[in-house]
């Protein structure tokens, strides 16, 4: 497993992909930055709600960069969600490495190669995975970091050791439904194999999802159907994460969602994996 | 005995309905060449990828390197080259292999640039696959299989986009793995001419069924020219063609068919010669052909190959 690891490594740094992935992060950055600039401290989009009764946030889901009550005082809750919103590029990014890196060796018949060397496919899948998840770990825990001082070095908010946990408990709640967006993006490439559907199929997946949460999240639960769809969305959870709705029970949420990649999407994989001929 | 490298006992592959396998017996011993002819469409493609893992068998038996179980751990003997280059592109030569020692555990670093040598790729230094000629990319999917030192390459269409010289100097370097290092080669070709001057046993692969297994000695004296003639008395036709017909370069098979050599244009003297000894010749003609006439015949009719 070792040596399947190593080799995944090799091929990622080897890739544009290990270039790539960071100037994406940092475009991503640069965006962020560009609306604290432009908009002179408020911005609000992919969202529906009743704005003008909620000078706060309590009525709305979606994306909030820079949204403060008072910008003079601004509180560490509008901090992190401004944060937690910027996390919005690295569904992009996340899936472009996810399925770039994944179907390349099936793209130039190079998965080919360790199975018929006698090495278990399953390991070699495994070895991939790992190496995708840590690669967007570390690429997500830079981009969070830097987000959040960037913010406070624009609002000139020091926040202290127990505002640094919240923040990052937030974090890593969302790298768990980030992980699960990997697994079930994993799924659909041994499925689907050409990048080009697999990017349509997951952008409509995962924005149309976002869309109808917006339309349906006030009276969520009478929906049964898109109900369903939605909970399978990454972006769900981001957006009630974003607006700190958490209260509704959105951990609970995650560690299934996040279980129920584990326990469902890996094993299906594996299956998968298994009955796999190449062409 | 040889050791038997590579065999299938009615191997059968199905999609569905549709037969592309079909009871297939073969049999590879080591240090043997062993040329796989089939026209598009055949089955050889299906045949290597089921022996390299890549597809499943739907019945038969296959043993690799004697054991019939756990193939997996026999196939990190084998080194294979499968249709297409399958390469990174977007990379060197010299960091595909390295990422094919790391995955296949390979210690020795070195043999990287010994064999890039090999295939006489070690002067492309940071040039990509990108940038490779086809003949180029066929000869580093070479160095990718030759890597480990391989007991058993199996090599798809391996001469495709090579020059002259490529395919000469690939052509020595098989024959010398083969002789040399033990090393048992199944290849696959269109280009039947490359393969008569390569291998040493055929198998002739048609709609998935293997009609024909034959040792390059065997094939040889199929397709030398000769007289085919089958008469009423073997033992006095034997006596008239060395007596009165001075003849001495023939042979007798076990059908009575008798084999001649020489004077092959003298069918019309030959059969008077036996016709006045009182010896009914029931089946004379002159056959002997190239591998492709060959192989036609043997498929029943012209295809393309």
């Amino acid at each position: 497993m070792y040596n399947q690891l190593k080799s995944e490594f090799l091929k990622l740094k080897y890739s544009k992909l290990f270039i790539a992935v960071p100037i994406l992060f940092l475009a991503g950055l640069i965006l962020y930055g560009s609306f604290s600039l432009s908009a002179g401290g408020t911005q609000l989009f992919v969202s529906e709600g009743d704005e003008e009764t909620n000078a706060a946030i309590q009525g709305i889901i979606g994306f909030f960069a820079f949204t403060f009550e008072n910008i003079d005082t601004p509180k560490f809750s509008e901090i992190m969600q401004s944060c937690i919103s910027c996390n919005v590029f690295l569904w992009i990014v996340t899936l472009i490495l996810t399925i770039q890196f994944f179907c390349c060796d099936y793209s130039t018949g190079t998965i080919k190669l360790p199975v018929a060397y006698g090495i278990d496919r399953v390991k070699v899948y495994f070895a991939k995975t790992i190496v995708i998840v840590l690669y967007n770990a570390v690429c997500y825990f830079i981009f969070n970091t830097i987000t959040l001082l960037f913010t406070c070095l624009q609002t000139g908010y020091l926040p202290d050791t127990t505002e640094l946990a919240q923040y990052l408990s937030y974090v890593g709640l969302n790298f768990l439904v980030l992980v699960s967006f990997i697994l079930l993006c994993l799924t659909i490439c041994i499925c689907l194999k050409n990048t080009g559907i697999i990017a349509t199929v997951m952008c409509l997946f995962t924005l149309g999802g976002a869309v109808i949460y917006t339309g349906i999240w006030q009276d969520f639960h009478s929906h049964a159907i898109l109900k369903y769809l939605v909970w399978l969305n990454p972006l769900y959870y981001w957006m009630n994460m974003g607006t700190f709705r958490l209260e509704y029970g959105l951990i609970n949420e995650i560690i299934i969602y996040f279980i129920f990649s584990l326990l469902f999407l890996l094993p299906l994989s594996v299956i998968l994996v298994r009955k796999q001929e190449f062409k | 005995m040889s050791e038997i490298i590579c065999q299938t006992t009615e191997l059968c592959k199905n999609y569905k309905n549709f037969h592309v396998l079909q009871n297939v017996n073969f049999s590879i011993n080591r240090g043997e060449i062993y040329g796989l002819v089939g026209e598009n469409g055949a089955g050889k493609s299906t045949l290597i990828r089921i022996l390299t893992g890549l597809a499943f068998k739907s019945s038969g038996i296959i043993t690799l390197f004697g054991k019939t179980d756990y193939l997996q751990h026999e196939r990190t003997k084998i080194g294979c080259t499968i249709e297409m280059p399958a390469l990174y592109k977007d990379m060197t030569a010299k960091q595909n292999l390295e990422i094919q020692r790391v995955q296949r555990g390979i210690p020795d670093q070195k043999c990287i640039s010994k064999t890039l040598e090999l295939v006489g790729l070690n002067n492309t230094e940071k040039k990509k696959v990108n940038n490779f000629s086809l003949g180029m990319k066929q000869r580093l999917a070479l160095a990718v299989a030759l890597l480990g030192e391989p007991e058993f390459l199996i090599l798809d269409e391996p001469v495709n986009g090579l020059d002259p010289t490529g395919i000469i100097e690939l052509r020595e370097l098989l024959k010398k793995l083969a002789r040399e290092n033990h090393v048992t080669i199944l290849i696959s070709s269109h280009i039947l001419s490359e393969l008569n001057q390569l291998a040493t046993c055929y198998g002739f692969l048609h709609h998935g069924k293997l009609l024909k297994q034959i040792t390059a000695e065997e094939l040889n004296e199929e397709c030398k020219r000769h007289i085919k003639l089958k008469t009423d008395d073997t033992k006095k036709t034997v006596t008239v063609l060395e007596e009165q017909l001075k003849i001495k370069n023939f042979s007798v098979y076990p059908d009575n068919f008798i084999r001649i050599y020489e004077k092959l244009e003298e069918t019309h003297t030959i059969s008077k010669t036996l016709s006045s000894n009182g010896i009914v010749v029931e089946e004379m003609s002159v056959q002997g052909e190239e591998l492709e006439t060959y192989f036609e015949n043997l498929i029943g009719g012209c295809r393309y190959v």
